[in-house]
């Protein structure tokens, strides 16, 4: 007798549970966001071009360098950094100018750009050089004086 | 035919004599409507789910508008910024009876684990009801988010579960 209680019971239960789970639907979605480090780059140096003689003859000690950048992200994630195919420089305190031609330890060359396509960091930062070359024709007129420019650079994931 | 017609009006006469002395004895009678309303099972389906992308990380909020499923952030400096990435709002398809009342079970946050943790808080307009008995209504859920990031949040990937649910009242 008690065997077919509990037997009755289940039925009920069985009977009862269909019509309930179709008056009520639940379902779900994922949710998610992918947080990354910025990315960006510190200036270790500035390009500083030779001091070029005005005036025949006369040598001036060439110190020069390159520009060093260090480009810093997320290790594993592909950047880019674009430079300039060439900037211009002012003398100081005038108007007259002259145009660097850039160049880079890893050069790729897009369009009129320099570019760094792509690159994967291996590790969380990751070192470029950028160079320049100053062309001054023995025609050239310059005025001496130090000129000066900024080269603009640009870092961005991919 | 009089006659017809009279043996008749004297079969229904004596019938209801017989009704109102069964009556007055221990039978009573009385009468119930009966009736059942029909309704289809709830259906949902997910369209899509509740995606904020890629973000650089930064102090501020990242909003994804219930609405349009556009993606913004908090302005100024240190805010976190976009950096592509899937973006979207999440979207459910209900399908119901029309024009009975419905129960919309949709939490206030969601909790994202990875790195380290992150709520969020939804951002839901609950559908009216719409449509009339008989025919099938259809609904659309749109659920969108916000999170607040802090500077030190932890890069990397967080994932959670938006569970809803939907039901008959």
């Amino acid at each position: 007798m008690k065997r077919l209680i509990l037997a009755a019971a289940a039925a009920v239960a069985a009977v009862a549970h269909g019509p309930a789970a179709l008056a009520r639907q639940g379902a779900s979605a994922a949710v998610g966001i992918t947080i990354e480090e910025p990315v960006g780059f510190g200036v270790v140096n500035d390009v500083f071009l030779p001091s070029v003689p005005a005036v025949s003859g006369v040598q001036a000690p060439p110190v020069a360098s390159n520009a060093a950048l260090t480009i810093f992200g997320r290790t594993g994630d592909a950047v880019s950094m674009a430079v300039p195919a060439s900037f211009r420089v002012i003398r100081s305190g005038g108007t007259e100018a002259l145009t660097v031609i850039t160049n880079t330890n890893v050069e790729v060359g897009l369009d009129s750009s320099v570019l760094l396509g792509g690159d994967v960091l291996a590790g969380n930062t990751m070192s470029v050089n950028v160079g320049g070359v100053l062309a001054v024709a023995s025609s050239d007129r310059l005025l001496p004086g130090p000129y000066e420019g900024m080269m603009v650079v640009v870092v961005q994931y991919n | 035919m009089k006659n017809l017609t009279k043996i008749l009006l004297g079969a229904v006469a004596v019938s209801a004599i017989a009704t109102s002395a069964s009556a007055q004895g221990s039978v009573t009678s009385d009468s119930a409507a009966v009736g059942i309303t029909v309704i289809q099972p709830i259906t949902i389906t997910k369209n899509t789910d509740l995606q904020f992308g890629r973000v650089i990380k930064g102090a501020g909020k990242v909003t994804v508008a219930a609405a349009n499923g556009a993606r913004s952030f908090d302005t100024g400096a240190g805010a976190p910024i976009g950096a592509g990435g899937t973006v979207s709002k999440a979207q459910f398809v209900v399908k119901a009876e029309g024009g009975q009342a419905l129960t919309w079970t949709v939490p206030d946050t969601v909790t994202l684990s990875g790195p380290g943790s992150l709520t969020v808080t939804t951002l839901k307009t609950i559908p009216a009801v719409t449509g009339s008995l008989g025919a099938e209504a259809t609904y659309t859920l749109d659920v969108g988010g916000e999170i607040t990031l802090a500077a030190n949040t932890p890069s990397g990937s967080y994932t959670g579960n938006l569970a809803i649910t939907v039901a008959y009242q």
